[in-house]
């Protein structure tokens, strides 16, 4: 009870108030401008956070990250190009909604499923997170090398085109983090006799420039994309209380799969508004209206990516594993802020854990009221021109990375990295894995050397902890799955091709 | 020609890893007791590891007739040095001649090289967020922007 009235009095400040508004209206922003999307919206606003305190910091952060998620359906059903990947589902129904002339409608249902996906999630992860971070504290050096590896896995076996780039990227990721001093022994590592390098390579000019600035290259200089979609007025209206009543379950399956989908590595948002589009698909009663603007499909779709969000948090903040680049960068965020997620994050800094949930109930709510206020004028900013908004980020990002250290080598990063992204782009590299692996490489190189000097250089001893030898049996089945389906679909081929007599 | 490239890309990888391995690492000549104590061993496994898929692509591509992966078409490379070399210019505009003097020229010349060419919503735009940003940082985070002159 202490530590809830601690937290309250700590979100009671006008700072925290206005970072929760202020984040949350930023991330629907980012969110509904089409290409910018969740990740780049905490890059933009990571180095804003070294200029804040804890607090402050972390209500800005999760406002981004949830209002960046229900930011994606305004474009999804006022333009019928999802804001993000996670509201792809949306754009099913939600824009033959707003063609139907139910615009208005169209947003209130998404607003009111987003809110309630949040809000479910939180309760979860309020139950979930604790109970999680408990059992995490069985975990030792060996328990948590497995566990880093595991979700690198997750996110590298989900690489669309190839495992192996896939696999790279990851590599790259963990090999970028090991540039400047060795924590253990104090010796150098690839630093070439330069000061700065020494220092290692910071999470943010790298961040900006892997996200940013190499979106910006690619919509300078990628594949040019169909455009000129009219962009429809809207208002804003809220569904009665009868159509509510009528797809209030439907709203408690979504979150609830939005949420289970989101505690798994690497799966993501997108993927949970898919499935829980395609099973409100399969058992709604107005299942002949899909497609032709029937509000459960945008209920399903909303309510589950905006669960995502708080489902992501769980293994983040209880076990110190990120889920996904956006829960990565959050990672390198909290621990910028001196606050080390992780089982003993709940036992040492409760009223901390305390105010993080309630900041994320405060940060859905405060996405009702914007969404409900500023639903209209949001059309609006949509036709805000690319080439302006493009060169705006360029100058935020660059203003933001000088303001953490004065550093022109900070800036120099930027630009590599901005480089480096837009060609590992162009060679359908995943960008995620390498966020991951820099963020998780610390933790496994610092376990993996802990587990070694335990077992007496002996690795193979680390499969005598179940817990890592189930890990190790996870990580595996990840990476051979791919494997599996790619001599699958060959000896489907094949089999097509040549068919065998008798067949 | 996604051949080619994967070949490529394995070639460069198993280059750029030999080339750390041999130039980045420190030289510990057998001083550590553990394989943990020594600060080499977990760059040498990633650089190992990334040998092996860099050899893995070679691999596949040699054994498949298009390749293993795709790349992503229809980049303009042209368009990308341009952009590279604006964002560039004005990084180093930013710290050479200061703040307010390189962000009035480059909002309007990246847009204006991009075929945005309406001068009052560009002039409008770039005002607005030359002035915000220059608010955001200077007077709510107290953090000095490299100011004209400089």
């Amino acid at each position: 009870m202490d530590s809830l009235i601690t937290a309250l009095m700590m979100l009671a400040t006008p700072a925290a108030l206005m970072a929760v508004m202020g984040g949350t209206l930023f991330g629907i922003l980012v969110g509904a401008l089409p290409g910018l999307g969740s990740v780049l919206g905490i890059t933009v606003i990571l180095p804003f956070t070294y200029m804040l305190d804890q607090t402050t910091s972390i209500a800005l952060l999760l406002g981004t990250y949830c209002g960046s998620v229900y930011g994606g359906s305004i474009s999804a059903i006022l333009i019928n190009t999802p804001g993000t990947p996670q509201s792809a589902a949306t754009v099913l129904d939600g824009y033959p909604m707003a063609r139907s002339g139910r615009p208005a409608l169209a947003l209130g249902w998404a607003t009111v499923a987003s809110t309630f996906g949040g809000l479910l999630a939180c309760g979860i992860l309020i139950v979930a997170a604790p109970a999680l971070a408990r059992f995490g504290l069985r975990f030792g050096p060996i328990e948590y090398f497995a566990l880093g590896l595991f979700a690198l896995s997750c996110i590298v076996s989900v690489a669309r085109e190839s495992l192996l780039k896939g696999l790279l990227a990851g590599l790259f990721g963990l090999f970028l983090a090991t540039v400047g001093q060795d924590p253990v022994t104090g010796a150098m590592r690839f630093d070439y006799g330069s000061f700065e390098l020494s220092a290692g390579i910071s999470l943010v000019p790298l961040l900006v420039g892997l996200f940013a600035v190499s979106e910006v290259l690619w919509r300078i200089a990628g594949p040019a994309e169909p455009g000129g979609a009219s962009i429809m007025k809207a208002g804003f209206e809220l569904p009665g209380f009868g159509e509510l009543r009528l797809r209030f379950w439907l709203m408690v399956k979504s979150s609830l799969i939005g949420t289970g989908i989101g505690t798994l590595p690497g799966i993501g948002a997108t993927a949970a508004s898919l499935v829980s589009y395609a099973e409100a698909k399969r058992t709604s009663p107005r299942k002949e209206g899909f497609g032709r603007g029937e509000p459960d499909g945008i209920v399903a779709s909303e309510s589950a990516n905006n669960a995502v969000t708080a489902g992501a948090l769980v293994p983040t903040l209880s076990l110190g594993v990120p889920g996904d680049p956006v829960t990565a960068v959050m990672l390198g965020a909290l621990t910028i802020q001196n606050i080390t997620p992780g089982p003993r994050l709940f036992s040492e800094n409760g009223d901390l854990v305390t105010y993080l949930f309630l900041a994320l109930i405060a940060v859905n709510l405060a996405m009702f009221v914007l969404g409900a206020l500023l639903a209209p004028a949001f059309s609006r900013l949509l036709k805000l021109p690319e080439p302006l908004l493009m060169a705006s980020v360029v100058v935020l990002v660059t203003v933001g990375t000088y303001s953490v250290n004065s550093s022109a080598f900070d800036l120099g990063i930027v630009l590599l990295a901005g480089l480096a992204g837009f060609v590992l782009r162009w060679l359908a590299f995943p960008l995620a894995p390498v966020v991951i692996g820099f963020v998780l490489s610390p933790m496994i190189e610092g376990s993996l050397r802990q587990g070694m000097i335990l077992t007496g250089d002996n690795f193979w001893a680390f499969g005598a902890s179940p817990i890592a030898a189930v890990l190790f049996l996870l990580t595996g089945l990840f990476l051979l799955w791919p494997l599996y389906g790619w001599w699958r679909g060959r000896r489907r081929s094949g089999t097509h091709g040549h068919p065998v007599s008798g067949d | 020609m996604k051949r080619f490239i994967d070949l490529w890309i394995g070639a460069v990888v198993l280059l750029l890893a030999a080339l750390l391995y041999t130039t980045g690492l420190p030289k510990t000549d057998g001083m550590a007791t553990s394989i943990a104590m020594n600060p080499a061993w977990y760059p040498w496994l990633l650089l190992v590891m990334a040998m092996i898929c860099g050899l893995g692509l070679i691999a596949s591509a040699l054994l498949s007739r298009t390749g293993s992966s795709n790349v992503s078409a229809g980049v303009r490379p042209a368009r990308m040095g341009a952009g590279l070399l604006a964002i560039c210019l004005y990084v180093a505009g930013f710290w050479f001649v200061g703040y307010w003097a390189a962000t009035l020229l480059f909002i309007p010349a990246l847009s204006w090289g991009l075929g945005h060419r309406k001068p009052v919503e560009v002039a409008l735009v770039t005002l607005i967020v030359t002035s915000l940003v220059w608010l955001v940082f200077t007077q709510l985070l107290h953090i000095p922007l490299r100011d004209w002159p400089f």
